[in-house]
């Protein structure tokens, strides 16, 4: 099973951010990176890290922040809470 | 008059856009970087900018420095050659525009780099989704029929050695431009792509979408929750 640390390094890297430049509560639009496309590229960079298994998850394209994808991802069984 | 910023790759321009001149989405922003990445060789040639909106491909292409020259600029909308000239002076950028359908205005000229940034999308997607806010799309349910139009023409436009960049939007007939590009230039390369998220004010529309799918005039996948449609840039040319 995948950790939540490397969850947040996916987005980072997803955004072109430097290792340690997001938090829990960072959220779409809080950052410059994070517009609509920055959105589907992390959308696109977990499906890869997860081998699949989030392009089916229905409400994914709605999560508006680190947290709210983490909550997600927990619910379906993804990460560890 | 509406101001906003278009971001190159080290700068940012200012451009304004006059009533009914379409607003630059992120199909420009990816047809600008294709051509700057892709257009070797072209550098300080004749640069014609067809479908120019409010000027933002010429003035683009200005100032990433792929031209000294005089810039030329079409566009169908009464007020381009206003908005232009406007968005021209301020950027200190030269250009010759004229107003006219496609070809219309550039009788007997040759140019070595056509872009064309002309309505690719089904006319049913232009009225929900908004990105035509007053600006006309006369592309037909397929999208396809003026940068098919555009395609057949341009070879007539062409300097030898020529080079043609059209963007190809999956909300519109994909096989159809893509055949009439390949019955007409030698070479068509795929030099870019972006993938785009459906914009929550069309989400009321899927049904509509499915259906334009499911008749084959558009394409896009279901992923996330949501629809994913992309644009890809297509560089076109003959043998010399």
């Amino acid at each position: 099973m995948k950790t939540t640390d490397e969850v947040i390094l996916t987005i980072e890297s997803a955004l072109e951010l430097e290792k340690g430049s997001l938090s829990m509560d960072t959220s779409m639009g809080s950052i410059e990176q994070w517009d609509s496309l920055g959105h589907l590229s992390i959308l696109s960079s977990l499906d890869i890290l997860f081998d699949g298994l989030i392009a089916p998850i229905a409400n994914i394209s709605k999560a508006q922040s680190v947290n709210e994808i983490l909550d997600i991802l927990i619910e379906n069984k993804l990460i560890e809470k | 008059m509406e101001k906003f910023k278009f971001n190159l790759t080290n700068t940012a321009i200012d451009l304004y856009l006059f009533d009914g001149i379409f607003k630059p989405t992120g199909t420009t922003k990816l047809l600008v970087d294709s051509v700057i990445s892709n257009c070797n060789g072209v550098v300080n040639k004749k640069i014609l900018d067809l479908g120019s909106g409010c000027g933002v491909v010429a003035i683009s292409l200005n100032k990433e420095g792929l031209s000294e020259n005089i810039f030329y600029a079409s566009d169908l909308n009464e007020n381009t050659v206003e908005c232009v000239m406007y968005n021209a002076n301020k950027n200190n950028c030269k250009v010759n525009v004229k107003k006219g359908s496609l070809f219309e205005p550039w009788y007997q000229e040759k140019f070595d780099l056509i872009i064309d940034d002309i309505s690719g999308v089904s006319s049913e997607i232009a009225e929900i989704s908004g990105w035509f806010d007053g600006v006309p799309c006369a592309s037909g349910v397929g999208g396809d029929i003026l940068t098919n139009t555009f395609l057949e023409d341009s070879v007539n436009y062409l300097n030898t050695g020529g080079l043609v960049f059209f963007p190809v939007i999956s909300f519109s007939n994909v096989k159809s431009i893509l055949s009439t590009a390949e019955k007409t230039f030698d070479i068509v390369e795929c030099v870019g792509r972006s993938e785009f998220m459906l914009p929550e004010s069309m989400h009321s529309s899927i049904d509509i979408l499915e259906k334009l799918k499911e008749a084959g005039y558009i394409n896009f996948q279901n992923k996330f929750g949501t629809i994913i449609w992309y644009t890809e840039i297509y560089k076109a040319y003959n043998k010399t």
